[in-house]
Order: C-alpha cells, then structure tokens, then sequence
C-alpha cells in the first residue's frame, strides 16, 4: 500500500514538473511594411531563440470606390537580415468592414487572391508551415469570416500549411455567439482589452483584472491556442476631451523633460504649448495617457492564462520586435513567459 | 432607441414631397435613409453659396454636397485640368471630348499611326479618330512635334502608372527602360521647338527619375530643363513641382519638399489633395525652417491652412495665426465656415432636438468641448469684426451672429444680426443672414399661443426660405414640440410629427382627447389643419373609436360605450367586425372563422358585453348566468393578445412581442417598435377573462360547463406563465389540478384527444 502511495506522488510530482517546465517557443510578430531587422532585433532574436516570426505579409480592405477587397501595405522583405529567421508565419488582416461589405459569391475569389498575393509575397528560402488570419470578426460577419477560412483550406492543405487564426479575448468570452472559426489553432491576443477611447481607463493594453472577466472558460475553448503577449508602449491622445489618435512607441523619455509637456502623474501628462512631438503636431490641451507593458503585469498575465489554459501554449509570440521594444525586457524576463 | 430611430423616418415620410422637392438646396445634413439609418439628425442652415466655391481650397476644406458635385473628384480634376490646358493651347479648336479621347484613350501605336497619316496623305489615322476635331487640327495644321509628344508620353505610361488590379503583383521597375526613354525624351527635348511641348517632356523625363528612385537624377533633370522651357504659366509647372518634392522627399530633405507640396497645395487643385497627404513636417525646427523657406507671408498662411485640415486640428489655432499672416487668404472663411459646421452640429437646436439622444450616442454630438469653442471662436470672430482687416466683413459680421445663436444668447444674437445689416451688400449673403434671423426667431418662442401657431403657421405657408431650406421644417416642428409639451398639449405635440396612425398601437387617452379637442373647436389654425382634418371632415370619429378601444382593452365598458356616444351609429360600421364568442381548444390567431359566428362591430361589441354582464348578474337561472360568464370570459379571452379577435381592442398586433428580448424589454406590456413613437401595447392580460371562467365554477353544477370554464382559465394561467417567464416566473397548474377531476367530462374527454398538453398532464 505504501509502495502504491509512492507511485502515485511520484506520478503527482512528475506531471506537476511537466506542466510547469514545458517551454513554448518563443516568437515574435513583426508588423513593419519594410521587413528589415536591424542588429539588436537580429541579436535579440537569436538570443532568445526565437526562430519564427509572424509578418504581416498584407492588409485586406474595402476600396468603396472600387467597391471590391483590396490588399493594402503589402510587405517588403530584405531576407538579408533575417539570419537566424528559420519560418516565417504570413499574417493577413482582414477589416471587418471587407466582410461586412463583400458579397458572399465574392468570398471565393477573395480566397485565392488572399493565397496567391500571399505566395507572391513570401520570400522563396523560407518555408511556410502555418498562415495566420487576423480579423475581429463580429456576430454579423462571422459566417462570410469562417466561409472564407473554409475557402483557404485546400489551398493550403495542398501544400500541408496550417491555418491559423488570432483569437480576442471577447471571442473566447462570447463564444457562443462569436463562433469557433474553421481553423487548425488560434492565436489568443491577450492585449488591447481596455476601454482605449476613456480618458480615465489605466491601461488599455494590458489590465490583468479586466482580462480575468474574459478567460474564465478559457480552458473550455476547443481550439488548441498559441498566445500573444504585449511588449508595446503607445501613448493615446485626447484632444478637447476625446480620444484622437495613438502613438506608437512613446516611451516615457519622449515626454521626461520635455519644455511643453507638463506631468500630470506616472502615466498622464498635458500639453502646456502647442509643439511637434514624435512626428505628430499636437496643440496646448492635449493630453496623453502614456501606455506601457510592465513586467510585473506580464507576470501577472502569464500566471493568469497558466490557471486557465487547458493546455500550454505551443508558441508565445511577442507582439512586436522593435529594437526600441525589446530592449526594455531581458531575455530571462521574455524567456520567463514561455515557461507553462 | 429603436422606436427614436423611427421617429425620424415617420418625420421624414409624412413630409417626403417637400423634401424631394428642397433635396437639392441647400445643403442638409439631416438626410436618412430609413429605419436603420444611423446618420446624424439635425438640422444645418448654411448655405454654401456664401463661399466663393471656386475658391482655392473650397472642395478640399468643406463638404457640401454642392462643393462634392462641383469636383469630381481628384483624378477627373486632375484629367479635366489636363485637357482643359490642351484645350488652351491648341485655340480651343477642338471639343474637350476630342481632346480626352486623343490624350487618354489611345496608345503609342495610334499615335505613330496619326504622325504617318500626317506625314503622307497615302496614309489614313486610325478609324476611331476620324471625325476628331483635336486631330483634324493636328494634321492640319502638321503638329508633329505635339504627336511626338504623345507618343512618347504613351510609352513612358506603363512605368509610371499603377496596376490596374490591386491584387496582381507590381511588376519590378524596368529601370533600364525608363533609362532609355529619359535619354530619348533629352533628346526630343533639345528637338523641339515648343516651350509648352518642351514643358511637357521635362515633366515626363523628371517623372521617370522619380518613379525610378532616381532622386538625384530628378532634381538635376529639373535644374538643367526647366530654365530651358519659356512657357506661359500651366498646370504642368505644378505636376512638375510635384514630383520634384518627391525626389527631395526621397532624400530626405522633407522641408524642402514640404514647402513644394504647400504651394501645391496653394495652387493646383488638381494635385491639392496629394500635396496635402505628402505634406510632411515632424518637428518644430522642420516646422520653423519650412516657415524660413515661405517667400511670403501668404505662403506661411498656407502652411497653417494645411495643418488646419488635419485630422482633428483646432483650427481656431491655426485661422489666428492665418489672420496674423495674411487677414485675406481665402481659406480663412473657409476654414469660418468649417467650424461653423461643426459647431451647427453641435449646438443648433440642441434644446428641442428630438433626436439628441440618437446623435449623442452614435455621434458624440454634442463634443464636450462645443460650449467651450463657442466661446472661443465668438471671441476670434468679434476681433476680426472690430479690426475690419478682411474683405468679406459681412460675412464675419453674420457669422458672430449665428455664434451666439449657437451659444444661447439669443439677444446678443439679435442684436448681431441687425447691426450686421447694415454690413451686407451681397445677396447670397442677405439670404444666409434673413435664413439664420428665421432660425433665431424660431428658436427663441417660449410659449405656445394662438397667435404664435397663426405667425408659425405663415412663416410655413408663406416664407420662401421656409421651402429653399429643407430643414426648417424638422426645426419647427421639433420647436413646437416642444412647447406643445410644456403646456400640456401632449395630442399636438405627437401630431406635429406622426401621422395619426402612428400613435394608435397605443393610444393615449390625454392626446386623444387633447385632440378631440382641437377637433370640436370651431376654427383651426394652418398646423391644426394638418394635423387633424382629414378630407371635409377631421378624424374626431377616429379618435373616438380609438378611445373607446382603448378603454375596451381595459374591459372599462362603460366608458368605451360613452366614447362611441358621439359616433353616428351608420359610421359604426368603419371600426370592424368582431366575433367575440369563438370556443376553440386551440388558439389561432389567423385562422378562418366560420360563417356562423356571431358578429358585431366595435360599437355593437361594447353594447353586447354591457348586455351580457347585465344579464349575467341579473339572470335568476343559476346555470343560465353561469354560461353567460362563460361567454363574456370567451369574449374577453378572445380580445386578447392571444385571441382570434385581439383587433377589437388592438390596431397592431407583432408576433416578435412574444420573443426572449421583446418581452425582457417590454414596460407593462408595451414593446419598443421601429414605426410607433408609444410603442406598441400588447393586450397580454387574460386575467379579466379568467375572472368571469372562475365565476363559472363558482356558480355552476354543470360539469361539462365547469370543465370548459377550467380549461379556459388554465389558457389564461399559461399565457401569465409565458409571457413572465424569462422574469423567472413559475409554470404552476392550478387549473388543470381541477380538471383531472373533469377528465371523465364529455368536454374532459375530448380535451385529452385534441389537447396533447393536458393528455400528458392526466398521464404524467
């Protein structure tokens, strides 16, 4: 009997040390037209062993005046600087309004444009295992959305590509009535959950106690998931009261010691002149809400989805690689994150 | 909300032949199309006429419909500008359509087929040219040089010019051959005698460069060519500045080119909106080293002019710092005007706006911050008034009136506008000032009189501007709303709006009688006309039977019967037919009633019931009182919701109302409707028809009559349960525990083969 009592802790032991040392492979999105890291990015990629990269390869949009899909901002690759690059994932995001606009006889079409722009695209060295669509799809699209997927499919099985898509968080809460899309695995996005355009919202891109109310039956979703992790900082402007625009990579040293920018607290500042701040023009008045992902609350996030995953993660991808971004976390810290 | 977003198209319908007839001026920002349609509901009274719409910038900083139709749009801008120069070139010898089909719709071959046939007559053009006058001319006139031109301008198309499908993958730049037809084009250069055809090469040999990355060849293409070419002045300068700005653009030097693209801006429309997108300034000193760079001060004005179209500028920032610059530009009014439009949007009305709710949810109308850019804009204006630097004093002066309109300072504004009188020379302008003195005296009634209705009344029937602009109509009425409101006229302050049959789903016995009123009275003013009569009569008899309807709804039957006291008996006959006393084990809504039931109209129906009630109370016979209570409750059941004749005391009827969410929604039996500003009221309670089954059991012996009474106030408990259930109501059984003891009935019998439920019930 004891003997029995020790086999059974030791199985205990052994599949709580599996569940908690398995690494998912880390990743990163890249969402720059132009695909050209630079040596930090290539340096950090390789020292965090991160060989696969999500790019979005095109956007699809609705062109009123021609009163079609079109693919906008399609990527330029210098594969001279993806050494260390091993797969690149095609990423293509899709509006909502092209499925809401499109006519379902048309979603065919859109099929095999969306994989052969895809296939013009991709750089010839690198392999394509998985495509990836992004779209927030809603209630009153998700059937042209999960028929243009179904749509993808041969082509790509042909070619034994996988499809995958980005899943948000309000798809994993509304789930019966967003729908599970036709896909092999999802890519949950766990960031962009708060209340953006409210002045008085602390963190748009990643508020752990907001996200809580979204994941409680994460682990009841049937598609095996992928993750997606924020390291992104933006500051969100509000002009006479209202949201106007973001910026992107706005870090707190663009707003430290600036003549014309007056701190309000740690994240929220005002514009005490008009002034050019990051490209942008921005008058007396403004404010901004500085946005940043803090260690702690990654913690915080990666503890959450260890609860409420039914199964780890195969991949974490960190949205995005940008010199200026990574190198505001270790590779110990992103390293960390992988760790279910 | 859904019901709000019909009120508008009701609005809208009931008013639709005269707004067809204003559609086309001036502009309105209040159009919807229907039910679903999420667009702002206000009211604009600007006229866009009081803008030089030729204006530099005029499309470009304003949206009227009117500007929109004025340009065509950047590319037929940029076309129209094209043929329109060659037009001017060539004498005007040809007609733009000949020009166009020449200069767009042919290839290099045509055009080496046009110089062979110009060269020897043994040749002929193509077919399609022949009859063109542009050709004609040429041939005539041997304008080799100008088909040379073409040709070559055909041939360097393909490099410059966009794939047609979006999808198909650009093909890589042949910079060998744009290489080479920048070579050839030199050469023809130097070959050609022209200064407007010269022109012309160096804006295809500059664009070649650019389009080809180029960027130092570009920039050195146009130093050694352009003092080369004496032209008069032509849009093909400005093309040419374009793609110079790029080529400085691409090395960086966005100051520089920033400054092109802004006398772009300033001076080719057809390339002002892509002067505007390359318009590229970051920083303060780029901002500084740009304004360095102005060689006037009008030129420092227009870079102000651009930033005042970003997105989401505060253009009062950038019209003060125009008006320091040069109190003259043109595109200071413009920019007037602009803000006025949103402002309009913002505050116009905003007191008596039935729709305010609808714009604050889907527009964010009012911005929180229009209180405060009222003010601030009133305070720019009043200085540009006072310091009478800019031409059109005028229209500033009205301008500061329709501010303070705007603002609620409505004496202000009076006063504004009889002073700015006397500042108006122009008609366009004394209109826009008569229309917003109209929209000011309108605005300010606080009080409903006679006399007012008799003013309202004429300014509808007889002011002209009350028919050139559409929106004074949804204005007043949203006004007189309003004050009908405030002194308890709740009949005229629907009717102002709907058309009667919109209130019926669930009449309202205060405007129903607000109504009768206005319609027992001896003389009625041109709004209550409109309201209430209807042919040589009015809709008194209408309101009456609705009255009575609605009391029938609420088995009142002593006062539906006073309602129809005043209808003549004949014109009973226009409310109906309904059959009361249907005995069905199973509801049907629709289905066919035969032939023999007995029928009455309403007016009959009320007197029946009254009858029958009396006789149920007065009759000695037990069983005989107690089958009349079966019958007034079978009436009474029947007139339900859930009955065959539910339009007794219904004019409308939704099937949806039984849905999960109408029925969460609902108010005490009133559901949100798209076409009913009352809702529409759904007669769900059985319980008047439950009393008088219960009153059967209570006084009969008779078994079969006991089991029918039962049956029928268990239908009643089973409607209560449905239409309650999603509020967590029970299902209870009440009444079909009592059956079981009838189950043996003759009734109890056939109850278990034709009813399933209560069959299951007994075998359960």
């Amino acid at each position: 009997m004891r003997l029995l009592i020790a086999l059974f802790l030791c199985c205990c032991v052994a599949f709580a040390c599996e569940r908690t040392h398995l690494p998912a492979k880390p990743a990163f999105y890249y969402w720059q037209t132009n695909v050209q890291l630079d040596s930090t990015e290539r340096a950090y990629v390789q020292a965090l062993g991160a060989d696969r990269l999500y790019v979005k390869y095109f956007d699809i949009d609705w062109n009123y005046n021609r009163q079609e899909a079109v693919p906008l901002a399609s990527a330029k690759f210098d594969t001279l600087t993806l050494n260390g690059i091993q797969e690149l994932v095609p990423t293509i995001f899709i509006t909502n309004r092209t499925l809401r606009e499109i006519n379902s006889n048309k979603l065919p079409q859109l099929a095999s444009q969306l994989f052969q722009r895809m296939l013009q695209i991709h750089p010839p060295h690198f392999k394509i295992h998985e495509i990836q669509i992004d779209c927030d799809w809603s209630g009153t699209t998700r059937d042209k959305y999960f028929e243009l997927l179904r749509l993808l499919r041969p082509s790509l099985e042909k070619r034994q590509i996988r499809l995958s898509a980005t899943i948000r968080l309000h798809q994993i809460k509304y789930a019966d009535q967003t729908g599970i899309p036709p896909v092999d695995k999802g890519l949950l996005m766990f960031y962009n959950m708060g209340e953006l355009e409210n002045w008085e919202e602390s963190n748009s891109i990643l508020n752990v106690e907001t996200a809580a109310q979204y994941v409680e039956q994460l682990h009841e979703y049937p598609l095996m998931l992928d993750l997606a992790l924020p390291i992104y900082s933006w500051g969100v402007v509000f002009r006479s009261g209202k949201f106007i625009k973001l910026v992107n990579q706005l870090s707190p040293a663009d707003l430290a010691g600036h003549p014309h920018i007056v701190k309000i607290t740690s994240s929220r500042f005002i514009l005490n002149k008009s002034t050019y701040l990051k490209g942008y023009y921005f008058y007396k008045g403004d404010q901004i809400r500085l946005e940043q992902c803090h260690w702690s609350d990654l913690q915080k996030a990666h503890q959450l989805l260890s609860d409420k995953l039914a199964t780890p993660p195969q991949y974490v991808s960190f949205y995005h690689l940008d010199s200026a971004v990574v190198q505001s976390f270790t590779y110990d810290q992103l390293t960390d994150l992988c760790v279910f | 909300m859904i019901s709000s977003q019909i009120f508008a198209f009701f609005k809208r319908f009931r008013y639709h032949s005269l707004l067809l007839l204003t559609l086309s001026f001036p502009a309105t920002i209040s159009i919807g199309c229907g039910p679903v349609d999420l667009s702002f509901r206000g009211y604009s009274f600007i006229n866009p006429n009081i803008l030089d719409l030729s204006s530099e910038g005029a499309a470009f900083f304003l949206s009227f419909r009117e500007i929109a139709d004025y340009y065509k749009g950047p590319k037929a801008e940029q076309q129209v500008g094209n043929i329109e120069e060659w037009q001017q070139r060539f004498c005007e010898v040809a007609s733009l359509e000949d020009i166009h089909a020449i200069v767009y719709d042919t290839d290099a071959d045509d055009m080496r087929l046009l110089r062979n046939a110009m060269s020897s007559e043994s040749f002929s053009p193509p077919y399609e040219m022949r009859g063109n006058l542009f050709v004609q001319h040429l041939i005539q006139k041997k304008c080799f040089e100008t088909v040379d031109y073409l040709a070559f301008a055909k041939e360097c198309e393909p490099h410059v010019t966009a794939n047609e499908d979006p999808w198909e993958e650009p093909a890589p730049k042949n910079t060998g051959a744009m290489q080479q037809l920048i070579d050839d084009g030199r050469r023809a250069f130097r070959q050609t005698k022209s200064h407007y055809i010269r022109l012309r090469y160096a804006y295809q040999l500059i664009r070649l460069a650019h389009y080809m990355g180029d960027y130092q060849q570009a920039l050195d293409l146009y130093d050694y060519l352009m003092p080369k070419t004496d032209n008069d002045p032509s849009i093909i300068d400005y093309w040419i500045m374009g793609h110079r700005a790029g080529a400085l653009m691409g090395q960086g030097k966005n100051v520089e080119a920033s400054y092109l693209y802004s006398v772009i801006f300033d001076k080719c429309p057809s390339k002002r909106a892509s002067a505007f997108r390359s318009f590229r300034i970051t920083t303060d000193e780029e901002w500084k080293a740009c304004m360095l760079l102005c060689k006037t001060v009008r030129e420092q004005a227009v870079l102000h002019a651009i930033r005042a179209n970003m997105s989401h500028a505060k253009r009062l920032e950038e019209m003060e710092a125009m008006y320091e610059l040069e109190p003259n530009i043109s595109y200071l009014p413009l920019i007037l005007v602009k803000e006025l439009l949103e402002l309009e949007k913002d505050l116009l009305g905003i007191d008596f706006n039935d729709q305010k709710q609808h714009n604050k949810q889907f527009h964010s109308r009012p911005r929180k911050a229009a209180g405060e850019n009222v003010i601030e804009l009133q305070t720019f204006v009043r200085r540009v008034v006072d310091e009478k630097k800019v031409a059109e004093l005028g229209l500033w002066a009205i301008a500061e009136g329709y501010l303070e309109l705007l603002a609620g300072n409505d004496y202000f504004a009076r006063r504004t506008f009889k002073k700015a009188r006397s500042m108006v020379q122009d008609e366009t302008l004394k209109e826009q000032l008569a229309v917003w003195e109209l929209a000011l005296k309108i605005s300010t009634y606080q009080t409903i009189t006679e006399d007012i209705e008799k003013e309202l009344s004429d300014i509808e029937r007889l002011n002209r501007l009350f028919d050139k602009y559409p929106d004074f109509q949804d204005f007043t009425n949203d006004k007189l709303a309003t004050l009908y409101r405030k002194e308890n006229m709740p009949g005229k302050a629907i009717m102002i709006h709907y058309p009667f049959e919109a209130i019926l789903p669930n009449p309202q016995i205060t405007i129903l009688n607000d109504l009768i009123e206005v319609c027992l009275r001896p003389t009625r003013n041109f709004i209550e006309r409109k309201m209430v009569e209807k042919g040589d009569s009015t809709i008194i008899h209408d309101l009456r039977d609705a009255k009575a309807t609605y009391y029938l709804a609420r088995g009142k039957l002593e006062m539906a019967r006073e309602a129809y006291t005043d209808i003549p008996r004949p014109d009973w006959n226009n409310y109906g037919i309904y059959a009361p006393y249907v005995d069905r084990i199973n509801d049907c809504v629709h289905c066919r009633l035969p032939d023999s039931v007995l029928t009455f109209n309403r007016g009959e129906l009320i007197e029946e019931l009254r009858k029958k009630e009396y006789e149920a109370r007065a009759e000695p016979n037990i069983e005989q009182a107690a089958y009349r209570y079966y019958q007034l409750g079978l009436a009474f059941y029947n007139m339900t919701y859930f009955g065959p004749t539910w339009k007794a005391t219904d004019f409308f009827r939704s099937g949806n109302s039984m849905s999960k969410y109408q029925l969460l929604d609902a108010q005490e039996g009133v559901f949100d409707h798209y076409y009913y500003p009352l809702g529409n009221r759904e007669n769900l309670d059985c319980s008047e028809a439950e009393r008088h089954f219960l009153r059967v059991v209570e006084l009969s012996t008779n078994p079969e009559l006991i089991a029918r009474a039962l049956f029928m106030a268990a239908k009643c408990e089973q409607n209560e349960y449905y239409v309650n259930r999603f509020k967590g109501a029970a299902r209870t059984y009440k009444y079909f525990d009592l059956l079981l003891e009838y189950k043996d009935s003759q009734f109890g019998q056939r109850l278990q083969k034709e009813c399933k439920y209560f069959e299951a019930y007994v075998n359960r």
